[in-house]
């Protein structure tokens, strides 16, 4: 793979193809820091590798990224050979330079590449995942609600988790009986591209039942199709073949679905905890989407991404080797002080966070936005696209107002049960960063 | 169409990072070699490998392995704010490590080393001196860490009255190794120091040098160029801390050893000096100063079925090599009369005349151990000069908690804490 990335042009997601770098020969010397040690890696003062493994960590992160933010803005991080990029405008320049670094698929996590195509990008696919979403959005949410106790709830479980499985049951068409199952499934196989061996094997044995359970259902489709998206996935006309159960269960694995859960759970989780911010935002759907936004800033649900240097290349006084892993922190971002004001205070009509969907750069009308990963990326076409639909940021943003307005309407009063402590914390390092018990009181109109 | 899957014992990688690791590997290192001999550890975003034929063949194959992280013969500097300050640890698979290589590498085997045993033998006399009268020794304070420093400060030429200082220096220095926080205050004002200590000396025998050590260093020319003066500052840190380190903790370990794992043999070794030189292999085998070696794929290399990709991050666990039972016959059993072991001197190429195979602890091939030879001897003579002088010896403490490696936040080799010892003057 590396020879090929070094001679070959490099083709970036944008379309913008690189010419290949010369490679650097001659006595010149470059003038900045290259370390590589023996059995240790180099040393700061104020903060060791293990903090950034450990339980306070999972826990609360932001103390921490901090101390990475303001004086390590490139962390050399030995014990888990990779780079910690913290400052906003470094982790958006790589978020944006396909030219350089990568992503990896979540095949790639589980080893098995050639498993199926990701078909997410075509377009009949990204139509019947519009149309489904916004068909099904409020009843959805409705109807989590209507199983809720006339007086109180769990809004992390019973709602937050629940919804986005939910609703992609819906988008793929599944048969309501089988949604509890592929629920687990889904969960499972996601959890999978974790680091931890148990959780991966898992992982991979429900990926493997997750296609036996597509294949009927797509054969279903292809007979008498409907207006879901494994209809619209059976249907395409692909250049090397008809769409396979394997590429129906790598496209829904690599979307990340489950991610609306952590921003649903954390946006209530904030707006309940913050009682003048949950006056502010219930007041008017505008400032609901705003506090949707400022959740995404403040307590974002994925911490970090990560990204592969394509080829050695400097960047942030380092020379990053060819295949060093960058881990890009939101959580450290998203409190820069140097773009945001107060940075740590959750202030929903925020006046320097961007309200429009960033494009490109992660600013629009001069201002930052949150950068949050696994939410739908924001669009690189136009606000609103003819021969396509709007972006998946776009559609998430608007399905967790409309979610969360449903919630308002239906359950009056509603507040946090007296004396609970809600937090937010991942269950596993590298996970979701989320709330999990959230427990609210109310009174549910019917 | 799903199949079960067997992973074998499930290995949780942040064992890696726990103390129980750090004190007892070794059960780990057996459940890697039998079902995970190229561990993907996630975790770490690295591969680890732990059976000895596949450590020796991942040193052994300089085209697939680096040892450095960029590219091998970029034009970089390096290591200007390293601990130790720019110094030969620094360079991967190049030429420029060949070369640096090749100017000190002569200097520490042969007859230059043999040039030097007098002054081991004078060296161990005095250490001894100052215990003798005592009836009892702390091992690695009073002992093991003051013989290799004052060796290799002696080799350097440095000012004998200031030995003790050195000996602070080099163990802040290697503490300073770590992952942070206050051992690397310690670390670079340590260097700071000893760096404003040898500046004068490096200017003058770079204009009149002698037959010291350091002399040969200053004065040597690498593509008719010298060494910077900051250069040589980053040399002699690492000669003071890597060939003074590891071969204190060498010492200490061969005693422990003795002292509690095989009581019977110390009786060996006291009977036949000789011995202390299968002692130090044996002990380089079963329980060795460095575990961990890393390197860097520079193309995709598969290994039992694993795919590491190109600039992958590989680990290479001498101390699980070593105990491999597909080489060694009862790994687990400390013994300096083991038969299955290439007990003389060991070669970079690992592989010696009698046929068998020799301990991984000096690592094999380009990044072979270049004090490999001097560590031997300094165990070797101190030892044995230390054991003319004292009789009846015997563990002061029945109970030792045992060698252990440093918590990852400091830097540091395996060695007891401690290590108390009761004799009678011979």
């Amino acid at each position: 793979m590396a020879s090929a990335t070094i001679n070959a042009p490099v083709a970036g997601r944008n379309g913008v193809v690189i010419a290949q770098r010369p490679k650097t020969t001659g006595p010149g010397y470059r003038t900045y820091e290259i370390h590589q040690r023996e059995r240790v890696g180099e040393s700061t003062e104020k903060i060791k590798p293990t903090q950034l493994i450990s339980p306070a960590y999972r826990r609360d992160p932001y103390p921490l990224v901090e101390v990475l933010r303001e004086n390590y803005p490139c962390f050399r991080d030995w014990a888990s050979n990779c780079y910690w990029v913290t400052q906003y405008d470094d982790v958006t320049s790589i978020y944006a330079d396909d030219a350089n670094f990568e992503s990896r698929s979540k095949l790639w996590y589980y080893g098995i590449e050639d498993f199926g195509r990701d078909l997410r990008d075509e377009i009949p696919v990204l139509e019947a995942q519009a149309r489904r979403i916004d068909g099904f959005a409020e009843s959805v949410a409705n109807d989590l609600v209507d199983q809720f106790d006339a007086h109180s709830a769990n809004l992390a479980t019973e709602f937050a988790a629940r919804y986005p499985l939910e609703l992609l049951a819906k988008v793929l068409g599944l048969p309501a009986d089988d949604v509890g199952e592929f629920a687990g499934r889904y969960w499972r196989a996601q959890r999978g591209t974790s680091w931890e061996p148990t959780l991966q094997v898992d992982g991979r044995r429900a990926l493997d039942e997750l296609v036996d359970y597509f294949e009927a259902l797509l054969q279903a489709r292809r007979s008498s199709p409907g207006d879901d998206m494994i209809s619209a996935i059976a249907g395409l006309e692909l250049a090397d073949g008809p769409a396979t159960a394997r590429d129906l269960a790598v496209t829904v694995l690599e979307g990340d679905h489950q991610t609306l859960h952590g921003a649903l759970a954390n946006m209530w989780f904030l707006l309940l905890t913050h009682h003048d911010e949950f006056t502010k935002a219930t007041s008017e759907r505008r400032l609901l989407k705003l506090a949707y936004l400022e959740t995404l800033r403040h307590s974002t649900p994925v911490l970090s991404a990560q990204r592969f240097a394509r080829h050695e290349v400097e960047r942030f006084g380092r020379l990053i080797p060819e295949g060093g892993l960058m881990i890009c922190s939101a959580a450290a971002a998203n409190r820069d002080p140097r773009i945001f004001d107060d940075p740590d205070s959750f202030v929903v009509d925020r006046k320097d966070l961007c309200q429009r969907e960033p494009r490109g750069m992660y600013r629009a009308d001069g201002l930052a936005s949150g950068v949050t990963f696994g939410l739908g990326k924001p669009s690189k076409h136009p606000a609103v696209p003819e021969d396509r639909p709007r972006s998946l940021y776009a559609i998430t943003r608007d399905t967790a107002v409309t979610a969360s307005s449903v919630l308002l309407e239906r359950l009056e009063g509603l507040k946090l049960e007296p004396g609970a402590t809600p937090y937010l914390t991942s269950l596993l390092l590298g996970e979701m960063h989320t709330c999990w018990k959230l427990p609210v009181h109310f009174n549910k109109r019917s | 169409m799903s199949e079960a899957v067997d992973i074998g014992p499930n290995i949780d990688p942040r064992i890696f990072d726990s103390e129980e690791f750090q004190r007892d590997p070794f059960p780990i290192y057996k459940a890697l070699r039998d079902y995970h001999p190229c561990f993907h550890d996630r975790f770490h975003n690295r591969w680890v490998i732990s059976r000895y034929w596949d450590v020796d063949g991942v040193f052994q194959d300089n085209e697939s392995f680096d040892r450095g992280v960029y590219e091998p013969d970029g034009p970089y500097e390096f290591g200007t704010n390293h601990v130790f300050g720019p110094n030969i640890l620094e360079y991967g698979n190049s030429n420029e490590h060949r070369r640096l290589r090749n100017i000190v590498a002569g200097q520490f085997v042969g007859q230059k080393l043999n040039d030097f045993m007098p002054m081991i033998d004078q060296i161990s006399a005095e250490v001894i001196d100052r215990f003798i009268d005592q009836g009892e020794v702390e091992m690695t304070t009073q002992f093991s860490s003051q013989v290799p420093i004052r060796v290799i400060s002696n080799m350097l030429g440095l000012p004998r009255e200031d030995e003790d200082t050195f000996v602070e220096w080099y163990q802040l220095l290697i503490a300073g190794l770590g992952f942070g926080g206050e051992h690397m205050a310690r670390g670079i004002q340590a260097r700071n120091d000893m760096w404003d200590y040898i500046d004068p000396m490096i200017r003058e025998r770079s204009k009149n040098p002698g037959e010291d050590l350091l002399s040969r260093i200053c004065v040597a020319e690498i593509d008719g160029n010298r060494m910077s003066v900051e250069e040589v500052k980053g040399f002699v840190a690492l000669l003071l801390a890597a060939g003074g380190d590891t071969t204190d903790k060498a010492i200490a370990n061969m005693w422990y050893h003795l002292l509690y794992t095989r009581p019977d043999q110390l009786q060996d070794v006291i009977e036949t000096p000789e011995l202390w030189d299968d002692c130090f292999t044996e002990m380089m085998r079963f329980d060795p100063v460095v575990h961990a070696q890393f390197r860097r794929t520079t193309r995709e290399v598969v290994i039992h079925d694993e795919v590491i990709p190109a600039r992958g991050g590989v680990v290479l666990y001498l101390g699980a090599g070593n105990r491999d039972e597909r080489v060694f016959k009862d790994p687990d059993t400390f013994d300096i009369r083991r038969e299955d072991l290439h007990m003389g001197r060991e070669n970079r190429s690992g592989r010696y005349k009698d046929g068998k195979p020799g301990h991984l602890g000096f690592g094999i091939g380009q990044h072979f151990c270049m004090g490999y030879a001097m560590a031997r001897q300094e165990s070797a003579i101190s030892c044995a000069r230390l054991m003319e002088r004292i009789k009846n010896v015997r563990p002061k403490f029945a109970d030792h908690p045992g060698i252990s490696s440093p918590s990852i936040d400091s830097g540091g080799f395996r060695s007891p804490q401690e290590l108390w010892m009761e004799f009678d003057p011979a």
